[in-house]
């Protein structure tokens, strides 16, 4: 019997204000769709949705009585792509796309519903578009051109104080 | 079907690159694909752990990051709880079957983490543990199609009827025509903005894509040697130039 294993995400969930802007917002804006909204505890006081992905993964959105709505820029969310928040969070989310053509019609759905987008940018081994999501989330949409093998750096090895034995352990 | 069809990667804070990789490599299997010095930003690095052939899980590491939760801030004290909004409640793997769950619920254990028991009334049947630096962990098994719940009472307590819930269901599709869409002007769009410094973000997104490519290209793997690139160099000359320009036409407005 093989071992078992993960086979992709299953969910992201997040916290969120408006649920309803945000289900209409990744209707809209990204063209997904919705596969399950339900009451998240017995008393009724939370909702969650959930939207698809794949088969096997979705993105989750969670309203309750009790969400915080003040966001502390470097604690609760990034200022952008480059910039930090506490340990443990989320600092931004790369949704996937098979190909390039793919990625710039997505550029272009999510520019004609009134949503700046960015890119694409090369990064090497993906290219990237860039965009802002409901409650100030830092979004982003990548399809994978090249090998990320070569993208293991020797001094960042070090910086981050991995032994010999180590580095081998994580690449198998 | 135009739509992401995945999560190519999340980006997660830490303030402990060696022990996070290590820690999701030993407990969920996940080999290291990338780790590199994140693009222009000073002692930050990117790792990236492998899910499967188009997803990632990736960690961001500073020298500025603080392993310091707020509950209820920027962690949810449980997974009954609540965090700030925009920010993550918890984060699930997929296993595909339910012997499998099980399986790997033992095989975590067995590692003296705590798990709860499966929740085989979830949705997705799952189970949550606690990951490093706080974050809420679960791993489940994703229901086929026919056992989505869509539950009208809960649909209608966020704003939806029935016919809105429906419209929800279905995929919208999109035209592309046949030259690029340019960004919105600012005040005619959707108000969704990026968080950077004004006269940067008027820049950017007017900008043309061309430039903004050419800027940001950094397409030599970091261990291979690095050509001289005219096109980048010019490319951040403009953009200086526009950035400049929009600051001081802000700054005669604003006088």
């Amino acid at each position: 019997m093989t071992q078992a294993s993960v086979s992709d995400y299953s969910h992201l969930e997040l916290n969120c204000s408006n649920m309803m802007q945000t289900l209409n917002y990744f209707s809209d804006v990204l063209g997904m769709t919705l596969v399950s909204i339900q009451w998240a505890d017995s008393a009724k006081n939370a909702v969650r949705a959930f939207m698809r992905l794949n088969d096997r993964a979705t993105i989750s959105f969670l309203a309750t009585l009790r969400t915080p709505i003040d966001i502390v820029t470097g604690v609760t969310h990034s200022k952008n792509a480059a910039d930090n928040t506490r340990a443990g969070t989320l600092q931004h989310i790369a949704f996937n796309v098979d190909t390039v053509e793919d990625l710039l019609a997505l550029r272009d759905r999510i520019r004609a519903s009134g949503v700046h987008c960015l890119g694409p940018m090369d990064h090497g081994f993906c290219y990237s578009i860039y965009f802002a999501g409901p409650d100030d989330t830092a979004l982003e949409i990548s399809t994978t051109t090249n090998d990320m093998s070569k993208w293991i750096v020797p001094s960042v090895v070090d910086y981050i104080g991995l032994t010999d034995e180590e580095l081998e352990r994580l690449k198998a | 079907m135009l739509q992401p069809n995945g999560i190519h990667h999340l980006a997660i804070c830490t303030s402990d690159m060696r022990k996070t990789l290590l820690y999701f490599n030993d407990v969920l299997g996940f080999p290291l694909a990338a780790l590199y010095w994140m693009h222009g930003v000073k002692n930050t690095v990117h790792g990236f752990l492998k899910i499967n052939d188009s997803s990632c899980l990736a960690f961001v590491y500073s020298p500025k990051i603080i392993d310091e939760k707020i509950v209820g801030i920027t962690h949810p004290a449980t997974i009954s709880d609540t965090s700030t909004r925009g920010t993550m409640h918890h984060l699930a793997f997929n296993v595909d079957s339910q012997e499998a769950l099980t399986q790997i619920r033992e095989r975590i254990l067995a590692k003296g983490i705590a798990c709860s028991e499966i929740n085989t009334q979830g949705y997705p049947v799952s189970f949550t543990f606690p990951g490093p630096e706080g974050m809420l962990l679960q791993i489940g098994c994703q229901p086929s199609a026919e056992e989505n719940v869509f539950d009208e009472d809960a649909a209608a307590a966020i704003g939806l009827d029935k016919a809105a819930m429906e419209a929800l269901k279905s995929h919208k599709p999109y035209n592309r025509p046949a030259s690029p869409v340019p960004n919105a002007l600012l005040g005619a769009d959707a108000g969704y903005h990026m968080n950077y410094p004004d006269p940067v973000y008027r820049t950017l997104i007017s900008a043309p894509d061309e430039l903004v490519f050419d800027f940001t290209q950094d397409n030599v793997p970091p261990n291979e040697k690095q050509p001289f690139n005219v096109k980048r160099r010019l490319a951040k000359l403009k953009l200086l130039f526009r950035i400049i320009l929009s600051s001081i036409s802000r700054s005669r407005g604003k006088a």
